[in-house]
């Protein structure tokens, strides 16, 4: 039976071998010889080809009682060099044991090995794949062992080293699914071609405690999907994002081209998601909140793209560790600090220059930072006469991000980090009438400094708690003529995101923690009432606000401490994903003075406490390996604005707004690479602060929250990932957003509402170094309000508009063309550096952005927004 | 200058074209083609709740002074929502209404100040809604005035037609919100305006400066067509301490300490950049500050550099501004309307003639 085996395997090898004996048995016993189950075969010897001979050599070979070979001597030699290796396959080989009356035995066998030189045999013709690769967690690099991969129906089970191996793959394309604990199993497809190897990389993501999105799989992932794969056909990383025309190689810049997000007025930093006010996204970067997420003006987002692993966008229906926002939810990942050397870069054109470091002291101490400042104030007073920020305003920006984490070992961290970003914007205008002299400036910052523990458990779970302090700032001031306005609102803020995720069963995870906000604002504000003007005022582009003023100074404070728990089920293999959820809400409101101040009247406070329960539900069945739909539903509310508080502007007795989403939608994918999703949706608001409508309102009820919204619509996207050279996509929004104002019953468009957003982008890659990209923008012109009529106030000596229906024009539509071409070069072994040419609006098409009217409002013509702008930048990388 | 597009293509940048570039529109307000109020004078200036007020309006056309015997005039009584665009109801834009009392037809007209004017235009509580609490008082302007609309129509053939110019009269309220303390130094120290008046308006030459001729005169100025004239508009120097005897019922002079000044039923003031009290609201003090100037320029031909100029609240120690007008082209009599304001609703005016002619 031996000799069988044996002479079986020698007759697919290269070196012949052969048994030249077993060893006896007694009689009386039952004796099972071993069986060879692991074949090594020897490498002919270079140094006896020459020679072309044939040799044999016959080995003892020990075999313990496990099966495995003890010892290997020499019986009869062929040789020195015939001898090792014969010797070196031989260790190798693995057996099972011989038995002797059913009982495992060690034993001891000769066995022949035979070197045949034969002349080289043509190369086969492969017909099968050959696919390897490792699965990692997705935060840390960690690799992840026992995880079963299955090829259509074969599997195999990660090692220690997180490694897995199929061979003989046959072409085509075939689904691969991951499961085991700790992650929700999750499936994806590769396609394979004969004779090719595959080695990818799985990163899998533990349930997430910050972003239980990922599973309602809702958000357009930008950077990483969820489950990222190196194989990079299929991955849209950072380093594409960066590369999109138009964006000035800022990977969070993408954000706009996604569905569903607004265009954003030229010079402005506010992001519109599914008709929602920019103010109601809420931002976070690795779980700490931050105000905004783009400099004044729109060119920078407020980080570093060298730190951000990851930008997801949910413009609605997320999960339920995030709340206290009506609209969507950007969430920046940034990307696990490691120990692999000293990296950074140097970036500069002519908005900003922006330097970044990374690296470790060991392996447990790794640290980064990153810097930029903007730079185009100075580059603009050295090609002009004089000072161009006398007549446009010229954003001012810079920002910082500190990182250093202690890894006492892989799995667990200590991160303390800090963020800092700060904006300054001033124009002033001369004039030789004193009423129409204008002054505006805006200065906004904010600063951050956390700390994030996160500790990934044995069964798969993780452990994260980020508590943060901070400050934001803004400070807007105008003089237009001499009437004032100035809003100074500075907060103080702290927070505690904590969090746990588990897999109690294989089919389900679970996600649960505490989302602890406290904002103190301290607020002062003069002007007039409708300056600067909220959503829903109408008014003119320009013209000089009222003259009817007055003044406040008020303290808020904004408390909440939200525990919330998800659940992922994971159903029919995985097809089926039913995620309910739930949040607590309480909101405590208190501002400082519940009238206007009046004599010497004191001042007395409010308090207003409100407890929300917010359920929230997502599902997601795929329907086949290509085909899958979704839903969500949830409950969302907001507390009011500090600004809205002011016994004098506002009323410091508003509660939270609230709005319920609705999603539903599907994905195909029409190729391995290519692929459609699309989403249908439904907000509807309520409880909204509005502008009184009565000429005498209650006094400090200024605002009253009795507006509703809707939101409704669709996207599309069409998505082409990274395919040989080829990149891109083609999304379309069709969005109607509608608010009511106070008393009002009938809805009007709302003052962000983009009906039609569509965004086509593409990049190449010529090979070379070389890459072009460009992308094409259109979208719907914002409402605007008629004027009709004109009537002379001769104590300004001004006309006063009279309007037609509120919000029933439009801006002509907007449409424009960038491009981008780069060119990489290598510098030594390490260092490249990246050359580009960024061409906003090639065709030089001049899109209107806003009305204004001449004195009398007797004829109109638009503001236009940028000319062709081409932004020539390098960034070097090592 | 600088030239925005060449900036872009050299560099980058982006919001700062929102506003820099902007189009230049067709129409000037200097430029009177058409029949229109361009002022309207309130008499006094700051009048009391029920106190008698005079108004006129300075009513012109394209080829001089306009037949004003249509004006129609009206006391508004309508209060503009807190946060309505504009400066007036629109209530107020009708021809009759149940919150318009009509005070007559011309170029000039009469009528009383609301009775609850300081209620529905100043500082005082509106009277509340049955069952609700004390609506909230109205707003004042940058100067701390409050406000009773007038309004002029010039009827069209059809309602739609109509053209409305609205004036304003200063009420006499007192401050909202004070303490007693600031009440007390208020009332010490805030004297009603005084109608702005134009001192002169003169060519300015080196051989001498020359004063326009006045609508009314026989003798014209004479000027070449095309020519270009720097126009200089000067207006009084207000005493920048109390001088008792020189006519002006200056701040801290009160009927006690210098009755010759201060004894009239309506002290006299200055015409030109007057001080005042302010209970700045940001501050909560009652500080002293000073009326800004603006002077408007009108013209049936020619063009004027400007349309406005004047003299902010920071530079009110000057007395003067200056403008270009070019001639037109076609000979014949040219009118100039120039128009004074202070920024406490004070109004003056007055009409030249020009001889275009080579």
């Amino acid at each position: 039976m031996l000799v069988a085996v044996l002479t079986g395997w020698a007759a697919t090898s290269t070196a012949q071998t052969a048994p030249v004996a077993a060893g006896p048995a007694p009689a009386e016993r039952v004796v099972k010889p071993p069986k060879l189950t692991h074949f090594v075969q020897a490498d002919y010897p270079e140094t006896e080809r020459a020679a072309g001979q044939n040799a044999a050599v016959v080995l003892t070979i020990g075999i313990d009682a496990l099966g495995k070979v003890a010892e290997v001597t020499v019986a009869q030699s062929a040789g020195a060099a015939f001898d090792e290796a014969a010797v070196a396959a031989a260790k190798q080989f693995e057996f099972e044991p011989a038995e002797v009356d059913g009982v495992a035995a060690a034993v001891r066998i000769q066995y022949r090995y035979e070197f045949v030189l034969q002349p080289p045999a043509p190369a086969p013709v492969a017909t099968t794949a050959d696919f390897e690769g490792t699965v990692r967690l997705r935060k840390t690099g960690e690799p992840l062992p026992a995880v079963v991969v299955d090829l259509d129906g074969s599997t195999s089970t990660t090692d220690a080293a997180g490694h897995f191996h199929f061979a003989e793959v046959a072409p085509g394309t075939h689904s691969v699914a991951l499961s085991g604990t700790g992650f929700t199993p999750t499936a994806t497809e590769e396609t394979f071609e004969a004779g090719q190897h595959y080695d990818a990389t799985y990163d899998v993501e533990l349930v997430a405690t910050g972003a239980p999105g990922d599973q309602v799989d809702f958000e357009m992932v930008i950077v990483d999907s969820s489950m990222k794969k190196s194989i990079a056909a299929t991955t849209v990383n950072a380093e594409q994002g960066s590369r999109v025309a138009g964006t000035g190689g800022d990977v969070i810049k993408v954000v706009e081209n996604l569905p569903g997000v607004a265009r954003s007025s030229v010079g402005s930093s506010a992001l519109v998601v599914w008709g929602a006010a920019g103010t109601d996204t809420r931002v976070y970067i690795d779980d700490v909140h931050v105000p905004l997420l783009y400099h004044e003006g729109g060119f920078r987002s407020v980080i570093h793209s060298d730190l951000v692993k990851s930008v997801e966008l949910e413009p609605g229906g997320y999960g339920a560790a995030h709340g206290r926002g009506l609209g969507g939810l950007v969430t920046v990942g940034l990307k696990p600090l490691e120990a692999d050397g000293y990296h950074g870069s140097l970036a500069i054109d002519a908005i900003d220059a922006a330097g970044s470091v990374r690296g470790s002291v060991g392996d447990k101490f790794r640290f980064a930072g990153a810097v930029r400042r903007s730079h185009l104030d100075w580059v603009l007073s050295q090609v002009t006469s004089r000072d161009v920020g006398e007549f446009v305003p010229i954003p001012r920006y810079w920002d910082s991000q500190l990182r250093a984490a202690w890894v006492p070992h892989e799995g667990e961290s200590v991160e303390v980090g800090g963020l800092l970003s700060s904006d300054a914007i001033a124009r002033s205008v001369a004039e030789t009438d004193p009423s129409q002299a204008k002054h505006e400036s805006k200065a906004t910052g904010f600063e951050r400094i956390y700390v994030r523990y996160e500790k990934h458990l044995d069964a798969g779970g993780l452990v994260t708690a980020t508590p943060f302090f901070g400050f934001d700032h803004s400070r807007v001031a105008s003089l237009f003529g001499a009437v004032p306005a100035a809003l100074n609102n500075d907060a103080t803020v702290y927070g505690m995101r904590t969090a746990w995720t588990g897999n109690p069963e294989e089919f389900v995870s679970v996600t649960t923690g505490i989302d602890a906000e406290v904002v103190q604002n301290s607020v002062t504000r003069s002007g007039s009432i409708t300056s600067p003007p909220r959503e829903g005022d109408i008014h003119v582009f320009g013209q000089a606000p009222s003259d009817l003023i007055n003044a406040d100074k008020w303290n808020t404070t904004n408390a909440s401490l939200a525990p919330f728990a998800q659940a992922d089920f994971s159903l029919a293999d995985g097809r089926v994903h039913l995620v309910p959820g739930a949040r607590v809400e309480p909101v405590l409101v208190r501002a400082s003075r519940r009238t206007p101040v009046s004599g010497a009247q004191p001042s007395l406070g409010t308090m207003n406490e409100q407890t929300f329960v917010e359920p929230r539900l997502a599902a997601r069945w795929a329907i086949t390996d290509r085909l899958g739909v979704r839903a969500a539903v949830g409950i969302y509310h907001q507390p009011p604005l500090a600004e809205d508080l002011s016994a004098v502007f506002g009323n410091p007795q508003l509660g939270a707004s609230r709005a319920v989403h609705y999603l539903l939608g599907g994905n195909v994918k029409l190729t391995d690479s290519l692929s459609f999703e699309t989403t249908g949706f439904l907000s509807e608001q309520g409880d909204l602060a509005t502008r009184s409508p009565y000429s005498t309102p209650i006094e400090a009820q200024a605002l009253i929250q009795k507006g509703l919204g809707r939101a409704y619509g669709g996207q599309v996207l069409l998505r082409q990932d990274l395919s040989g050279r080829f990149f891109g996509w083609v999304s379309y929004s069709l969005v109607r957003s509608e608010r009511t104002d106070g008393t009002s019953p009938s809805y009007r468009p709302f003052d962000f509402d983009q009906t039609h957003v569509l965004t086509v982008l593409a990049s190449y890659d010529l090979g070379a170094g070389f890459e072009a990209g460009a992308r094409f923008r259109y979208s719907s012109g914002y409402p605007r309000t008629p004027v009709i009529a004109a009537v002379y106030d001769s104590r300004t000596d001004s006309f006063q508009p009279v309007f037609g229906a509120h919000n029933s024009i439009r801006i002509p539509a907007f449409y424009e063309f960038d491009a981008r071409v780069s060119k990489r070069f290598s510098i030594g072994n390490d260092a490249k550096l990246e050359v580009y040419l960024d061409v906003q609006n090639v065709t030089d098409h001049p899109n209107p952005e806003e009305i204004i009217y001449n004195y009398n409002f007797s004829r109109k013509s638009y503001i236009t927004g940028l000319p062709i702008l081409p932004v020539l930048g390098g960034k070097l990388t090592w | 200058m600088v030239n925005l597009r060449t900036t872009a293509l050299l560099l980058t940048a982006a919001g700062f074209c929102s506003a820099g570039c902007r189009p230049s529109i067709e129409g000037r307000s200097s430029v009177v083609d058409s029949e229109r109020v361009l002022a309207i004078r309130s008499e006094p200036v700051e009048a009391r709740d029920n106190a008698p007020v005079k108004y006129q309006a300075l009513f012109v056309g394209a080829d001089g002074p306009a037949d004003a015997s249509a004006l129609d005039w009206a006391l508004c009584r309508a209060r503009k929502p807190l946060a309505a665009p504009g400066f007036v109801a629109q209530a107020c834009f009708a021809r009759k209404g149940d919150l318009l009392s009509s005070l007559g037809h011309g170029d000039q007209a009469s009528g009383l100040i609301a009775k609850d004017a300081c209620q529905l235009f100043g500082p005082m509580p509106p009277a509340p809604m049955k069952g609700e609490p004390n609506g909230r008082p109205a707003d004042p302007d940058t100067t701390g005035g409050y406000y009773q609309p007038v309004r002029v129509l010039v009827p069209g053939a059809a309602p739609a037609d109509d053209l409305y110019f609205v004036g304003m009269s200063r009420l006499v309220c007192g401050l909202g919100g004070a303490t007693a303390e600031q009440s007390a130094q208020y009332a010490m120290r805030y004297r009603p305006n005084e109608n702005p008046a134009l001192a002169s308006v003169v060519r300015v030459q080196s051989g001498g400066d020359q004063a326009l001729s006045l609508a009314s005169s026989s003798k014209l100025l004479r000027v070449q067509p095309n020519e270009r004239l720097t126009l200089r508009a000067s207006w009084a120097r207000c005493p920048s301490k109390p001088k008792c005897g020189d006519g002006i019922c200056s701040p801290l002079e009160t009927v006690t300490g210098c009755m010759q000044d201060c004894s009239g039923a309506v002290p006299k003031g200055c015409t030109g950049a007057e001080p005042y009290a302010y209970l700045d609201p940001g501050q909560g003090a009652v500080v002293d500050r000073h009326e800004s100037i603006r002077v408007s320029w009108f013209a049936n031909a020619g063009d004027f550099q400007h349309d406005r100029t004047g003299r902010s609240e920071a530079e009110a120690s000057q007395t003067d501004t200056e403008n270009e007008w070019t001639a037109p082209s076609t000979p014949g009599e040219v009118f100039l309307w120039v128009v004074i304001r202070d920024d406490r609703g004070g109004v003056g005016w007055e009409s030249y003639k020009l001889d275009v002619r080579r």
